[in-house]
């Protein structure tokens, strides 16, 4: 076996987004559930690492099941950081955005459905709403609540889905910063 | 003193007597201080060796160093005896050593203190390891299966012992449910295992996919954002410089020793001839992937003649322009001169005066981008 090349950056990456998924979303669950510091991040732990490890499993299953063209662009992606051009290339960027909105809305999906077991499994009563401690919630974001109109106020759902989108903001806010390091100082 | 010997032995001769009876004396308490010496080391290696018994020999029966030793005198026992009975023999003493090595880092304070990292005990990982290869490895190798187990099943073994309760009355282990917090831990722990796992599996998927494209590992993989070359490897070569060399040798077989006029043939359906040869060059190479994207070209220079060889890589690449590889050959016909000088066996392997030679110089390259393939002549 040879040991020469390592995907020591990828797991380099993904422990520096845990890092920044989990911190930002138990901010999130302490300000707008009722729950202590240290139980939110906990939570936000317990969510982020699950949802992770359904998606590394997602990945090792379908991987080799890809049609050869579509497989070659991730191996080239993967290692060049390039797509390939063959016949997939006018249609992958289109693809890509396509797959994060789809992993995004089943992150969200996910960690819902793992908050709930997780809450059960601890022997938690599942606490819909007005757990809110309203004088935890800072003034900029109660403008943001009354605004939801899709959700209840201090729906968990809702808790989820704003957890999400900015620990998925900030984490396409550093791959940004990555890319124009690349693009603009290349090496 | 001397009278004496000097009645014994002539006069002259005495002295040097005396001078070496002195020299015997010093010689004596030399060795007489050596082996003082030799009897305090001795004294010192016995002390250490007690105290090396005192850390090996269990103090009670019922100890880890018990399971240990046991397991050693299992391995004793296991060697010389028929393969069956070896395995069996083998089979318990690995469950001897597992049982032992995890106690072991238990029983002695000092060995916990040392296996604990902030506050985390690190032995389930070193029993666990212990588990996966008994369970996994074969004399050659150990699969990947047994890495990729280990950090799940080093969390079941360090979580285990929330599940141990204590009877109240009679002091017995019985199974409990672990309260709150401790679930929550067990939660995160086994989570964060399963994405060690996950890790690991990611290191043989790499590998998997650097055995189906071995040339990337040619190729230059700084840009990525997710492997690193840990160790260039000078020994790898591309494989289009197989492919070109089985491409020489393919020519050869088709030209080298054949009539001019067929060789003239050969080469006025150049391109024809070719993709036949890419085909049989490209069937013939060991199975990967990756063969599919390399491609044989080549095309006729000028002069008479001279052939030149290309395989371009036409996957993915860290420079989109791509790469290839040349060989230039040139074919020409055995001229007297060729023979001349040489001896009978070498001049064999020389086809007959008149007909075709093959000669072809180093693979060059890798070049960037496409090569040139318009011949020259045609």
């Amino acid at each position: 076996m040879d040991l020469g090349v390592l995907p020591l950056r990828a797991i380099a990456f993904q422990g520096l987004f845990l890092l920044i998924a989990i911190a930002l979303e138990a901010v999130i669950l302490h300000q707008r559930l009722s729950l202590d510091i240290r139980t939110s991040v906990r939570y936000s732990t317990s969510m982020n690492l699950f949802s992770t490890f359904l998606g590394w499993m997602i990945f090792f299953i379908t991987q080799p099941l890809l049609p050869e063209d579509l497989r070659i662009q991730l191996i080239s992606f993967f290692f060049f950081e390039k797509f390939f051009p063959n016949i997939w290339a006018n249609s992958i960027a289109p693809s890509v955005v396509l797959l994060t909105l789809l992993v995004f809305l089943g992150v969200v999906f996910v960690e819902l459905q793992g908050l709930n077991q997780l809450e059960r499994l601890l022997g938690k009563q599942v606490q819909e709403e007005d757990s809110v401690i309203k004088n935890r919630v800072p003034q900029r974001f109660q403008r943001l609540q009354g605004h939801s109109f899709l959700f209840k106020r201090n729906d968990r759902t809702y808790t989820i889905l704003l957890a999400n989108s900015i620990s998925f903001s900030f984490i396409l806010f550093v791959l940004f910063v990555r890319w124009a390091d690349n693009y603009f100082f290349p090496r | 003193m001397l009278d004496l010997i000097q009645n014994l032995i002539p006069f002259g001769i005495s002295w040097i007597v005396i001078v070496v009876a002195i020299a015997a004396l010093g010689g004596l308490g030399y060795f007489a201080f050596n082996v003082l010496a030799i009897q305090k080391f001795l004294g010192e290696v016995s002390k250490l060796l007690g105290e090396l018994f005192k850390i090996l020999l269990p103090k009670k029966w019922d100890s880890a160093k018990t399971l240990i030793w046991l397991s050693i005198f299992s391995w004793a026992m296991s060697i010389g005896v028929r393969p069956i009975l070896q395995a069996a023999i083998a089979f318990m003493g690995w469950i001897f050593l597992i049982a032992g090595v995890h106690w072991v880092m238990h029983e002695e304070k000092t060995l916990k203190n040392l296996l604990t990292v902030a506050s985390v005990f690190l032995g389930p990982w070193i029993t666990g390891w212990l588990i996966c290869y008994f369970l996994f490895a074969t004399p050659n190798q150990i699969p990947p299966i047994a890495f990729v187990v280990w950090p799940p099943l080093s969390a079941v073994i360090a979580g285990l012992p929330k599940f141990i309760g204590s009877d109240g009355t009679y002091q017995t282990p019985i199974w409990k449910l672990p309260g709150a917090g401790d679930r929550q831990y067990l939660v995160n722990l086994t989570l964060l295992n399963l994405i060690l796992s996950c890790w690991i599996q990611l290191t043989f998927t790499t590998q998997d996919w650097l055995a189906e494209y071995p040339s990337f590992r040619t190729d230059d993989l700084s840009n990525s954002a997710f492997v690193v070359t840990t160790q260039a490897n000078a020994d790898l070569k591309s494989r289009g410089i197989d492919i070109l060399n089985r491409a020489e040798a393919q020519l050869k077989a088709n030209l080298q020793g054949q009539s001019w006029s067929q060789v003239e043939r050969w080469l006025l359906d150049f391109q024809g001839n070719l993709e036949q040869l890419a085909i049989t060059v490209l069937d013939d190479l060991p199975a990967a992937r990756e063969n599919n994207y390399w491609a044989i070209e080549g095309r006729i220079l000028a002069g008479e003649y001279n052939v030149q060889l290309f395989a371009t890589w036409q996957g993915p690449a860290a420079d989109p322009a791509g790469y290839y590889y040349a060989k230039t050959c040139q074919i020409s016909q055995v001229v007297p001169a060729d023979i001349a000088g040489k001896s009978a066996a070498a001049a064999s392997t020389v086809p007959a005066v008149g007909n075709a030679k093959v000669e072809c110089g180093p693979v060059e390259g890798p070049e960037k981008g496409q090569p040139e393939t318009k011949s020259a002549i045609n």
